[in-house]
């Protein structure tokens, strides 16, 4: 088409005309269709202008938490946790206020005479804390939790550029004593184990902090200054604990941890009529300041999270179930086939040959062929229920986290084997404490009581945000069951008995030893000369006022040194000994008498909270300590590393932020490849 | 009245003020928003505290030689554009310029997709131009055509929709999938006006639609940013960063933003904020009501432009007129949607706001077209819309 600019022109005109003349009868096509262009746009425009008062009006707050979030950084102070107190309110744990020394590299003029004057009062190297300072940085930290001559020697200087800030620093007064229960705190002296863990949001009160922002790398910066808020102080615990009792069962630990060579040994002392935990140790342990450098296999508490084949231990609750039942009287006689009995397949061995045994003979000189054959007059299903109703194959509910509820199958898969096997605790895996819970029990007129460790939280200001009192759980056996049988163990340490070496002079021990078969865990089968040795007790047997466990682990030496009579009965003793006499001189025990309205409440619970079924195991039971996933909700990415590094964990992590889930949960048994999946989310 | 070959002496009026206006208040905000945007509070570094006064300059010179280029088109007669030598020789040489800046030698990359053309010391970004170009092209010829060619598909639709579209396709092979699709919307609306059939601008549509499609599915870069549209938060520090980054930006901005100069997501949380993001720095810094405010002024550009195109004297006028507001608009109105999130592309800047000589200097030029135009109109008393 050729181009002719007048002539075009001219067409134009008239159409333009044409145009005119019909706009104002009606819209040209051209008209229409810019109007709904036009239409659109301004359709699209309030689109937007819609989305931008949903975002920065509507959803205002939330975006702000994230620009928070991401524009902001938290520098953050060391908690102030409150202390940990024993049942005398002496101090377990407690914080002290320590200066960290920081610098505001931005306002210090002379960085080289700053670094100098600073290294030499502190005695940091020069070089690089030059470096440090020399940098156009708004804040950096010289040197944290400095003692008290450090930090005045700082403030004689008179540095511009140069601050200290409050930071708490926890401390252990007794060093390792009651590490185990007591746990340990991190860097940041966040708990991570122990009581420490499980009640660190009692303890730990607020963070204090220095709020920056920062750029997209991290850069900090303070438009406002550096002002630090500080850390408030956490609330505190009171422990069931006595210190005095607590160090004599670890003294006693450490002599016989000594004496046996064991791989480890551990205590617990309870008192019987209230479930208070008076003391609970093992060795080897830890000092807790320390804590996070010890080896997992040390910071786990054995006495509630290691399940272990009782042995013998476990024929007190046997007979004493067959008492209840009237199927046996005290002086009934039993036959104990000389030494050795056919049952299916296999031969059931004593140690001595016997003849003609009362039950009290049973039990004093622990006899397996008595004990099975009352056990097979029982029957599995029966003897499951006495166990059961002592409380193996349950969690107590200690507030120590990670306990275990032990192994007892199911009834239904045992053969008459497994029921003598049961009978006297082989083929069944108990924690220290359930036994010592069901010794109690055995003891103190037949009331199964909670075991607890944790007397009273209270908050900042001191006030009791909760209080754990004793609790019956249920009465196990009749009053008359329960003196009878104390009264068999009373003859376990009395000449002729397996547990003489327990006897102390001017109390009489009602206990039980035990010496149990190591399970080979590789070869899944009993070991032929590890032992577990064990013997749990109670005094005074009239009316006792301490029930104890001690478990030896593999002790050390010719096969005799490894009975429990031998290898733990003489630390029970120790520790007897010395307890019995602080007590006798004043010392306290129990607590305070549960009200009736308490004792209704708890049974009410029971009717609905049954308990859980017990754990039903295919190979055999393991004797190993189980370990449990620590609780990593709410940790950021960098914590749960540290964290994970520290205990050996496998983490697998999925997405970014804040911790919020995490497999398996807090407290539930690691895998053997200790692997924990862990959940973040950026809005926590 | 009638135009000879010295048409401005026939010009009936000076240009549009409200557009002029509405330009010139964008310039000078886009200025300001360039400095606070590439400012850092912290002036840490030396280097970068130069290289934001290097943003401020550069970005008062670009606007003030815009503002000049405005001028000087306004100034011409449009119609000197409907001649082929200037309305298919700018496309012709633009094309050119696309494949050239495609070859490494000539050409150099900016944000993983070739854009750039290097004449001696300036860099140049010819798909700005070629936005411009297309639209100019699409106006002369559509006025060439006339009402009834244009119903045909032979000359109303084919011409249309492989010229353009060949730019186009050469834009998706930068990667700039943003370009392209504006040039693509720009098709649409014109043959729009211009009085195509509806039932052939369907099929186009639907062509381009596709198109579009198979260039997304098979740019692993773009399907990366159409995952990180869908959900930002599957790869929060990936492909949904800067989204996430953006819409802080705005939600944290509230009603009326947290103060000029007191954005904190231009510490390099939201990495080009200064050039694609400023909106978002608007947002952050002058809130819901700077936001308001800006798109009022878009609005006031856009609707004038509209207002100038329905009122020109002749096909031709009309068409250059919409064509260039309507480029403007969709530019406008896709850029808002991506750093607000109801878009998935990037890479398109806000036209006056945004840093960068090349898309300053074109959205003047386009804005003097306009005003060019405006000079023709009848101001007379007439039903507005």
């Amino acid at each position: 088409m050729n181009f002719d600019p007048s002539g075009k022109t001219s067409m134009w005109r008239k159409k333009n005309n044409r145009r005119r003349i019909a706009a104002r009868t009606a819209r040209s096509p051209f008209e229409v269709r810019t109007l709904f262009v036009l239409g659109g746009f301004v359709l699209l425009m309030l689109v937007l202008l819609g989305r931008a008062f949903q975002l920065q009006i509507l959803d205002h707050e939330r975006w702000t938490k994230l620009a928070k979030q991401i524009q902001g950084k938290e520098e953050l102070l060391t908690l102030r946790r409150g202390p940990i107190l024993d049942r005398n309110g002496e101090a377990l744990a407690f914080s002290f206020d320590l200066d960290s020394i920081y610098a505001e590299p931005k306002r210090i003029e002379d960085p080289a005479a700053t670094a100098a004057a600073l290294a030499k009062a502190l005695g940091l190297p020069e070089d690089k804390l030059r470096e440090k300072l020399s940098t156009d940085r708004w804040f950096a930290w010289v040197k944290r939790r400095v003692p008290p001559e450090e930090s005045a020697r700082v403030d004689g200087l008179g540095l511009t550029g140069v601050g200290r800030v409050k930071e708490s620093s926890r401390r252990y007064p007794n060093g390792e004593l009651a590490a185990n229960i007591l746990g340990f705190v991190g860097m940041d002296a966040e708990g991570l184990e122990g009581l420490e863990f499980k009640y660190d949001d009692a303890l730990r009160g607020e963070a204090g902090h220095l709020y920056g922002e920062r750029d997209a790398y991290g850069n900090m910066f303070f438009p406002d200054g550096v002002k630090f808020v500080n850390s408030t102080m956490g609330g505190s615990l009171r422990l069931t604990i006595d210190t005095k009792i607590q160090y004599f069962l670890e003294q006693a630990l450490d002599e016989g941890y000594a004496a046996t060579h064991a791989k480890r040994v551990l205590g617990i002392v309870m008192d019987p009529n209230t479930g208070e935990i008076l003391a609970l140790a093992q060795r080897p342990s830890f000092a807790p300041e320390n804590g996070p450098k010890a080896p997992s296999d040390v910071r786990l508490n054995h006495t509630v999270t290691t399940v272990f084949e009782p042995g013998s231990t476990m024929k007190p609750f046997v007979i004493a179930g067959a008492l209840e039942d009237r199927l046996v009287r005290p002086n009934d006689t039993i036959f104990c086939e000389n030494g050795s009995m056919a049952v299916g397949s296999h031969i059931v061995h004593d140690a001595h040959h016997y003849g003609q045994l009362t039950v009290s003979q049973v039990v004093s000189k622990s006899s397996n062929i008595g004990t099975a054959k009352i056990a097979f007059q029982m029957g599995g299903e029966r003897l499951h229920d006495w166990l059961s109703s002592f409380g193996m194959g349950h969690r107590t509910g200690i507030e120590i986290p990670g306990e275990s509820p032990g192994i007892l199958t199911d009834a239904g898969d045992w053969r008459k084997i497994h029921i003598s096997n049961v009978a006297f605790g082989q083929g069944i895996a108990v924690s220290p404490l359930q036994m010592v819970s069901g010794l109690s029990a055995l003891v103190n007129g037949g009331k199964l009581m909670r075991p607890y460790v944790v007397a009273e939280v209270r908050d900042s200001g001191g006030i009791v945000v909760e209080r754990h009192n004793p609790q019956i759980l249920r009465q196990v056996i009749a009053k008359e069951t329960s003196w009878e049988i104390t009264k068999m163990m009373a003859d376990v340490t009395k000449e002729g008995g397996t547990g003489t070496r327990a006897a102390l002079a001017g109390y009489t021990v009602a206990g039980k030893t035990g010496t149990a078969q190591k399970v080979d865990t590789v070869r899944k089968i009993y070991h032929p000369t590890a032992r577990i040795a064990s013997f749990m007790g109670a005094v005074p047997a009239e009316k006792p006022r301490i029930a104890s466990i001690i478990v030896v682990d593999d002790p050390q030496g010719p096969q005799y040194m490894k009975y429990g009579g031998v290898a733990a009965a003489p630390i029970f003793r120790q520790m007897a000994s010395r307890t019995m006499n602080y007590l006798d001189a004043g010392g306290t025990t129990t607590g305070p008498e549960p009200s009736l309205e308490k004792i209704l409440k708890v049974a009410m619970a029971e009717r609905t909270d049954a308990p859980e079924p017990a754990a039903v195991i295919e190979v055999a039971p393991r004797v190993t300590g189980e370990e449990v996933a620590p609780n990593l909700v709410g940790l950021t990415i960098r914590d749960v590393v540290q964290l994970a590094g520290r205990q050996n964990l496998r983490l697998s992590m999925i997405g970014t932020g804040i911790a919020v889930r995490q497999e398996p949960s807090p407290g539930h048994a690691l895998g053997e490849d200790r692997k924990i999946r862990v959940t973040f989310d950026p809005n926590g | 009245m009638r135009f000879d070959s010295r048409p401005t002496l026939f010009a009936k009026n000076g240009p549009d003020p409200w557009v002029i206006g509405a330009t010139c208040v964008l310039a000078v905000w886009g200025v300001i928003m360039v400095y606070s945007a590439s400012m850092i509070v912290a002036e840490r570094d030396a280097a970068v505290a130069a290289l934001n006064s290097g943003y401020l300059k550069k970005q008062f010179i670009f606007s003030i030689l815009g503002i000049g280029v405005m001028l000087a088109v306004a100034h011409i007669d449009y119609h000197v554009l409907a001649e082929r030598r200037f309305a298919y020789g700018l496309l012709a040489m633009v094309t050119v310029m696309l494949v050239i800046s495609q070859i490494p030698a000539l050409g150099y990359t900016a944000g993983g997709a070739a854009r750039w053309i290097r004449l001696g010391p300036v860099g140049f970004q010819p798909s700005e131009l070629a936005k411009a170009a297309v639209a100019l092209f699409l106006a002369a010829s559509i006025a060439r055509k006339g009402d009834e060619k244009m119903q045909t598909f032979a000359f109303g639709v084919v011409p249309h929709l492989l010229i353009p579209g060949l730019v186009m396709l050469i834009l998706a092979g930068h990667p700039d999938l943003g370009s392209a699709a504006i040039i693509g919307g720009t098709v649409v609306v014109m043959l729009f006006v211009g009085g195509a059939r509806l039932t052939h601008l369907i099929g186009m549509g639907g062509v381009l639609v596709a198109g579009m499609t198979v260039a997304i599915i098979s740019a692993p870069h773009a399907m990366r940013r159409i995952k990180g549209f869908v959900d930002p938060w599957a790869d929060p520090y990936g492909t949904g960063y800067h989204i996430i980054q953006s819409l802080t930006a705005f939600g944290s901005g509230g009603l009326f933003g947290r103060g000029l100069g007191d954005g904190r997501q231009k510490l390099s949380h939201l990495p080009a904020i200064h050039t694609d993001f400023i909106f978002s720095n608007v947002a952050e810094e002058r809130g819901f009501v700077g936001v308001a405010l800006t798109m009022a002024l878009f609005a006031v550009l856009i609707l004038r432009g509209m207002w100038v195109a329905r009122r020109a004297p002749d096909p031709f006028g009309r068409y250059l007129a919409f064509g260039m507001v309507s480029l403007l608009g969709l530019e406008i109105v896709v850029n808002m949607g991506v750093v607000m999130a109801l878009l998935p592309t990037k890479g398109l800047a806000l036209p006056f706001l945004s840093y960068g000589g090349s898309s300053i200097l074109v959205s003047f030029a386009m804005v003097g077209v306009i005003l060019s135009v405006s000079r023709h109109i009848d101001t007379g008393p007439r039903r507005t819309f």
